[in-house]
């Protein structure tokens, strides 16, 4: 059952100009260099550690892999993690 | 840095959280619009982390829900700078001092601007005023009000016409409006000097002209006294005439002086009381008395107090009573005539020109009737009545040509006949 609205919404970002972040309510994801990293839509801090950083997104994790993390400012729908970036993984769960 | 003005204006800190979960703390804190940044890992168990000041009550119910502890590391922004700035004694003299002055000076008087007068005048008014304590840094508590100063000086300036004194701040203002005295008429051209009243003439002075009457006429008002015209009929000329006719006047005055008068005296004792005025409220600093005298007459001086351009709610009010007294006075006749006398012989003197002489006066009537004596006294007063009176010289040779005219016209019908 949830699977068709879902579909919906795939088939409705394809065949318009929307943004799929705000019609499939998707994290969008800002990497500038390897200074700044800038998360809208998540859900929530779940480890935070000088090498990584584990959000909760709508489905599964994000997980940041660095070095020298600074979370310089946090909001309840976005985030902004200063240091080296080196890696970003999405986890299903 | 990211610096962002409330951070810097309401002020901040830097705390670590030491905690099993500092995540569910900083989860949480999110969820209840705390403002959190620059959030660093220390170790397994502690961040260190930045809050609004303003926010530091509601972390409190945060960090036990999650079982954290708090550590202020370093305060930041306006309100701590102004503690530890408070904490220096130098700084609040300093402070102190500044304002105190600043109070001095804006109830110093600054400036003088003296207008519409003449050097001479100017340095006269200037002089004036500091007699009376108003100069340059004298201060405005001790100072006579405005309308002191504006009587004070049209009481000692003669010159004056009409004399303003305003106040802008710290500026006092003197505005004058000199006397033009009025310069030696040099009205070119001929005239004649008629009669300006009914008379009978006592003198004449001749300066330049012809003289038309004589001692001991009696003359009419508009009859012409000294003639402009000089020469002969056939050949006249035109001058100014210019002369004294000293004339002698008549006038009746009627003045009615009660016999019974109530009038004020002061007793010359009097009571002061000073209040300072705050919003409005006035607050008794010295005479507590709330009638000090059966009959009095109230003086209220207030001075308010500035600051730069505003007037404080702060006034100093002083009030004086001074005792009165009602007198009755009852005046012989004999007394009664003679004020009445005086009186009318002042109200003459000042409708009559500066140079007339009261020659004689005598009391016609006396007439006493409910308390109130009435007395006629008739004047005789010697003055100058002469007027200018300004004559075309076409006109008058005109009259003359036509008066010759009818005489020939007699002459001839005399032959006629």
């Amino acid at each position: 059952m949830q699977k068709w609205p879902n579909s919906f919404k795939k088939w409705f970002v394809n065949h318009t100009d929307m943004p799929a972040d705000v019609v499939m309510d998707l994290p969008r994801i800002t990497i500038i260099g390897q200074l700044h990293i800038y998360i809208e839509n998540h859900k929530g801090v779940l480890a935070f550690s000088n090498n990584e950083l584990r959000l909760s997104l709508k489905h599964g994790h994000l997980q940041i892999k660095g070095d020298n993390f600074v979370l310089k400012n946090i909001l309840p729908e976005e985030i902004l993690l200063e240091g080296l970036i080196k890696q970003v993984f999405f986890i299903d769960e | 840095m990211k610096k962002n003005w409330n951070e810097a204006f309401f002020g901040h800190v830097n705390v670590t959280i030491k905690g099993r979960l500092p995540e569910q703390f900083i989860n949480l804190c999110v969820k209840n619009g705390i403002t959190i940044w620059d959030i660093k890992r220390i170790d397994d168990k502690s961040v260190s982390c930045s809050l609004l000041l303003s926010d530091i009550r509601k972390v409190k119910p945060v960090l036990k829900s999650t079982d954290c502890r708090i550590h202020f590391v370093d305060r930041k922004g306006f309100p701590f700078l102004l503690k530890r700035l408070l904490s220096r004694t130098g700084i609040i003299i300093g402070m102190v001092l500044f304002l105190a002055i600043l109070f001095v000076l804006s109830n110093i008087v600054w400036r003088i601007d003296v207008t519409g007068a003449d050097p001479k005048l100017e340095s006269e008014i200037r002089k004036l005023l500091k007699k009376n304590d108003l100069h340059v840094g004298a201060f405005e508590f001790f100072l006579p009000s405005t309308e002191d100063i504006e009587s004070y000086l049209s009481g000692k300036l003669t010159k004056v016409t009409w004399l303003g004194v305003s106040k802008d701040g710290t500026t006092y203002r003197v505005d004058v409006v000199q006397k033009e005295l009025p310069k030696e008429d040099k009205q070119p051209g001929p005239r004649n000097l008629i009669a300006s009243k009914k008379a009978v003439i006592y003198d004449i002075f001749v300066e330049n002209g012809q003289a038309a009457v004589e001692p001991d006429q009696v003359v009419q008002p508009g009859q012409l006294l000294i003639s402009g015209m000089i020469g002969n009929e056939k050949d006249p000329k035109f001058v100014g005439a210019k002369g004294k006719v000293i004339g002698e006047t008549w006038y009746r005055s009627t003045t009615a002086v009660p016999l019974k008068s109530n009038y004020k005296t002061y007793t010359g004792n009097t009571y002061t009381k000073h209040q300072l005025r705050l919003f409005g409220w006035d607050m008794p600093l010295w005479g507590l008395e709330k009638k000090p005298y059966k009959t009095f007459d109230r003086e209220v001086t207030v001075k308010p107090v500035h600051f730069l351009i505003w007037d404080l709610p702060i006034a100093y009010k002083r009030i004086t009573y001074r005792q009165t007294e009602q007198a009755n006075k009852k005046l012989t006749e004999e007394a009664a005539v003679k004020a009445g006398k005086e009186a009318a012989y002042k109200k003459l003197k000042g409708k009559l020109p500066d140079k007339a002489k009261i020659i004689s006066r005598k009391v016609e009537n006396k007439d006493v009737k409910d308390g109130v004596l009435t007395l006629k006294i008739f004047y005789i007063v010697h003055e100058n009545i002469a007027v200018q009176n300004l004559i075309s010289p076409e006109e008058q040779q005109e009259k003359i040509e036509k008066a010759k005219e009818k005489e020939k016209e007699k002459e001839e019908k005399s032959q006629d006949n």
